[in-house]
């Protein structure tokens, strides 16, 4: 799966999954900041993808924000699910992310340990 | 930061802020040579604010008083025999070039560009990336106007296939030009 070609064929494929139809609104918001990069926020984004892939989750929307005053508390991810409250995930490494993946956002329990701020919206 | 493909990952966000629409990240490798271009069609900045640019006590954020993304671009060229240049007009856009002469001890390397450039595609899905990169004139570019016209509006690039083949794809050419 390599060449602009295979990216057609796929879509094609792509087409009759139901997933795509606007999904369930998951998102995953990882904090890239110059502080959230510097703390590691690019593998902690990238094996989010990873993980995504491997486990072929169709539903999740992968979004970035910048610095929100939380440097030291980096890397910051926010978890939003429809109509529960935002979860902030802070100190976040790369090794947390299956976790995050499993637990949460496949079985919706809150991983309590790495809480740093629940909001609702 | 480790890498200079981090530090391209902070300055693109800076674009993001300006509310370009398009950002182009051109990196070209020749001989000991390399050239990282950001050229972005965001706000701009007025002059007097692109010479304070390079002091970590000016940002435009409201989060914090630093900004440290284009000091330590600034150090990282001039610690490895190279510059930073920036060029803006406000209206317009900024042209950020970072050279470094690679031969140099202090220069860090490239680093995970795949990961950069997946990452840029994927998160600013609202804006159009262009990448082209050059190693001893080979050259790989992906247009992310391109890709989300083969996609249409109902797939889109968090699709785990796509994510898949965003980072084949991208790799696939990377070691193309690298050969």
């Amino acid at each position: 799966m390599k060449t602009i070609e295979d990216l057609k064929k796929l879509r094609e494929k792509l087409q009759g999954d139901t997933r795509i139809r606007k999904n369930k609104g998951i998102k995953i918001i990882v904090g890239m900041g110059t502080c959230g990069i510097a703390a590691g926020a690019r593998e902690v984004m990238s094996n989010f993808m990873d993980e995504l892939t491997k486990r072929n989750i169709g539903d999740v929307n992968v979004q970035q924000t910048g610095c929100i005053g939380m440097c030291e508390r980096e890397v910051i991810v926010d978890i939003v699910k429809n109509e529960e409250p935002r979860i902030t995930y802070g100190r976040v490494t790369a090794n947390d992310v299956p976790r995050i993946i499993e637990r949460h956002i496949l079985n919706g329990e809150i991983i309590e340990d790495l809480v740093i701020a629940k909001s609702d919206i | 930061m480790r890498d200079l493909s981090l530090h391209i990952l902070d300055l693109i966000q800076n674009s993001v802020a300006a509310k370009a629409t398009t950002i182009r990240l051109i990196i070209n490798e020749q001989n000991n040579f390399l050239t990282i271009i950001i050229k972005d069609d965001g706000c701009g900045m007025t002059e007097e604010f692109c010479n304070r640019l390079r002091d970590p006590f000016t940002t435009t954020r409201t989060t914090r008083k630093v900004g440290l993304g284009i000091p330590l671009m600034d150090m990282t060229t001039a610690q490895a025999g190279g510059k930073l240049d920036i060029e803006s007009t406000v209206g317009v856009g900024t042209t950020i070039t970072a050279s470094y002469v690679t031969s140099n001890i202090d220069c860090p390397p490239l680093g995970d560009i795949e990961a950069t450039v997946r990452i840029m595609l994927v998160s600013y899905s609202d804006v159009r990336i262009i990448y082209e990169h050059t190693i001893d004139g080979k050259k790989f570019s992906i247009d992310s106007a391109e890709i989300k016209e083969i996609l249409g509006d109902e797939v889109n690039f968090s699709h785990p296939e796509i994510l898949k083949w965003l980072k084949d794809f991208i790799n696939a050419n990377l070691e193309y030009i690298r050969r």
